[in-house]
């Protein structure tokens, strides 16, 4: 890992105020993004990964939502303590965002061309014809085809792949050093998934920016991630290198993840699955938050919360048992 | 790098070669279709020719007696088409001046609502906290009768034109904005809301770009209804002699002078009461009509 992260959040804790008192959405998450790292948090729905990516941008629901304590670093600046108009200055130059849902991402009532082009003069003294031009060159790059025309396009004459080149064209137009992107392709066909995937890979190559992806798919993460960080219930279960989370998982959860994606290879048996569900946000359990559904428990698991232990250099696990190596 | 000032200042100057003319448009040629919607134009287009050729149909001041030319009865004749009333005075230039203040009242009330009931509406709406304090101070406004509210308004103020514009936009104003609010709550929620914010865009420009465009279809239907209820209230509050002057002819004015010739001069108030009828019903087919077209889930769908 470079010196300096370009990212760096350390125990970011974040809740919802509810009736029934604060939720605990992330809890004490801590990881680092180095520029020009392609980061990948995976979890179930509920685990707080899209918490967390809010929590990055400030753009959490406020209220309920509140950043209760951490800090989340940027190029070494607590992103929490900017005032709230650098913060917005930051948002869509420094770090971008893009979103799964594609189709109801974009302004209905302007073309494109208006939505590429105000992203670019929020940030940048240009013109409008200046602002343009940028627009058809991002649109280029982004793989739309006769960016001339396709720039006056209103969001329901294209598909939901174009939509979400769009989205991308966006998001980069004003080259941010890191890029969150929020589920980009679960809404998309499997085919364009990897369209968009390629895509993102070969603008990251090209632009040097780090990217922070999140999803549910272990796929997505084995084709396109440098590292993952795997969520549950609120905090990091496991975090390393893909290759190594991917050959030998050190936490249960992790490795029931992966024996639940199917193979392509050899026989496909029945797939396994992970019994129970994610605990209530209301009622979690005393010590590690995975305990009651994992198949390896000790009495020590209940006891209290897991220590995060380096298994290997750059590879941490919150498991007390991570260490006897994991083949659940 | 991004130069890190903020430029506001709008992007209307952008070279947009391939916008579609609004008489182009499937709206457009949804609402030519529309039967009612049509007819109503019609009958509004009808009265708003009358105020703005006044000048032209009118054939002498609309206050100018004349004791011998008193309760002439509406003839095929140029000047005396409408009659004359208890004063001598010509009928048809005080109903064609008469539509000038009723429209000038309803726009007035119409520019007022769109202006800050919009602005509230979507402050409310978008600004959470404001909300509660801002609706609850609707939900009184809303709780008296509104034509109470307007006399009351308007007796505070003393009679006049500008009065009666000022005490009807009190009575609508927390309308619009509750209509408004309602969509801003919508809207707001939409992920390219979300997708604004994330790449930097401010407040105001959410407000401006991203919202308050996709709520202008129930906002529009809502403004042509509270021009009719303006009219409509104009002419209750000049009845009532709690409008424009007598020096300015009024439909309501009209109305409270005739009533008590009813049995011997019925056109003192059938007139101006089928002027008031054809401005309000126009209007209200139009906005049924916009509400058809634009706003569709508001239709009851008929077999």
């Amino acid at each position: 890992m470079a010196a300096q992260p370009l990212l760096s959040v350390r125990n970011l804790r974040t809740v919802f105020g509810t009736m029934q008192g604060d939720v605990t959405a992330v809890d004490d998450v801590s990881f680092d993004v180095a520029p020009g790292e392609v980061l990948g948090i995976v979890g179930e729905s509920g685990s707080g990964k899209s918490v967390t990516a809010l929590s990055i941008m400030g753009l959490l629901p406020q209220p309920p939502g509140r950043v209760a304590g951490g800090e989340i670093l940027f190029e070494g600046r607590d992103l929490l303590k900017l005032p709230k108009s650098e913060m917005r200055r930051m948002r869509g130059s420094a770090i971008g965002m893009i979103f799964q849902e594609p189709m109801t991402s974009l302004n209905p009532v302007f073309t494109i061309g208006d939505q590429i082009t105000e992203t670019i003069r929020v940030h940048e003294r240009i013109g409008a014809a200046a602002a343009r031009v940028r627009g058809i060159e991002m649109l280029e790059k982004v793989g739309i085809p006769s960016p001339q025309r396709r720039i006056d396009d209103f969001p329901h004459q294209l598909s939901g792949g174009m939509r979400q080149r769009v989205m991308i064209a966006m998001a980069l137009s004003c080259s941010p050093k890191l890029l969150l992107a929020d589920e980009p392709t679960t809404a998309l066909d499997v085919t364009i998934q990897a369209q968009i995937l390629d895509l993102l890979r070969d603008l990251q190559r090209e632009m040097g920016m780090a990217i922070v992806i999140i999803t549910h798919n272990m796929g997505v993460i084995a084709e396109f991630a440098d590292r993952v960080a795997v969520m549950y219930a609120g905090r990091i279960a496991e975090e390393g290198p893909v290759g190594r989370i991917f050959d030998a998982p050190t936490h249960p959860y992790t490795a029931g993840l992966l024996s639940s994606t199917p193979d392509l290879i050899g026989e496909v048996p029945r797939l396994r699955t992970i019994p129970g569900t994610l605990p209530s946000l209301y009622e979690l359990p005393p010590g590690c938050r995975f305990a009651p559904r994992c198949g390896r428990r000790v009495e020590a698991c209940e006891a209290g919360r897991p220590a995060t232990q380096e298994i290997a250099p750059g590879h941490f696990a919150a498991c007390i048992r991570a260490r006897e190596g994991a083949s659940a | 790098m991004p130069a890190s000032e903020t430029t506001m200042d709008a992007t209307e100057a952008l070279p947009r070669p391939r916008t579609t003319p609004f008489w182009r448009t499937p709206t457009f040629r949804r609402l030519v279709r529309h039967r009612s919607f049509m007819i109503g134009l019609v009958m509004f287009s009808f009265v708003v020719a009358l105020a703005v050729f006044a000048w032209w149909i009118a054939p002498n001041d609309p206050n100018r007696t004349a004791i011998r030319m008193r309760f002439r009865p509406p003839q095929l004749d140029r000047v005396l088409l409408l009659g004359t009333d208890n004063l001598g005075r010509n009928m048809l230039s005080r109903i064609v001046h008469g539509a000038q203040l009723s429209l000038l009242i309803g726009l007035g009330v119409v520019l007022l609502n769109s202006v800050f009931g919009v602005l509230l509406g979507a402050v409310a709406g978008y600004f959470r906290k404001l909300d509660g304090p801002m609706m609850r101070l609707a939900d009184a406004l809303m709780a008296f009768p509104s034509i109470l509210l307007a006399i009351g308004i308007a007796a505070a103020l003393g009679p006049s034109a500008w009065t009666a514009v000022i005490a009807l936009s009190v009575v609508y104003i927390p309308r619009t904005a509750r209509i408004v609010r309602a969509s801003v709550l919508v809207v707001r929620e939409m992920e390219f809301v979300q997708a604004a914010r994330a790449s930097g865009a401010g407040h105001w420009r959410i407000i401006s770009r991203h919202i308050m465009p996709n709520c202008m279809a129930p906002l529009i239907v809502q403004l042509s209804f509270i021009f009719a209820y303006a009219v409509l209230s104009e002419a209750v509050l000049s009845f009532l002699g709690l409008g424009a002057p007598p020096s300015i002819p009024s439909w309501g004015t009209m109305i409270s002078e005739g009533r008590t010739y009813i049995r011997e001069a019925s056109w003192l108030t059938i007139v101006p009461g089928c002027a008031i009828a054809l401005t309000v019903l126009g209007l209200n087919l139009m906005g049924d009509g916009l509400r058809d077209v634009l706003d569709p889930r508001l239709k009851i769908e008929q077999g």
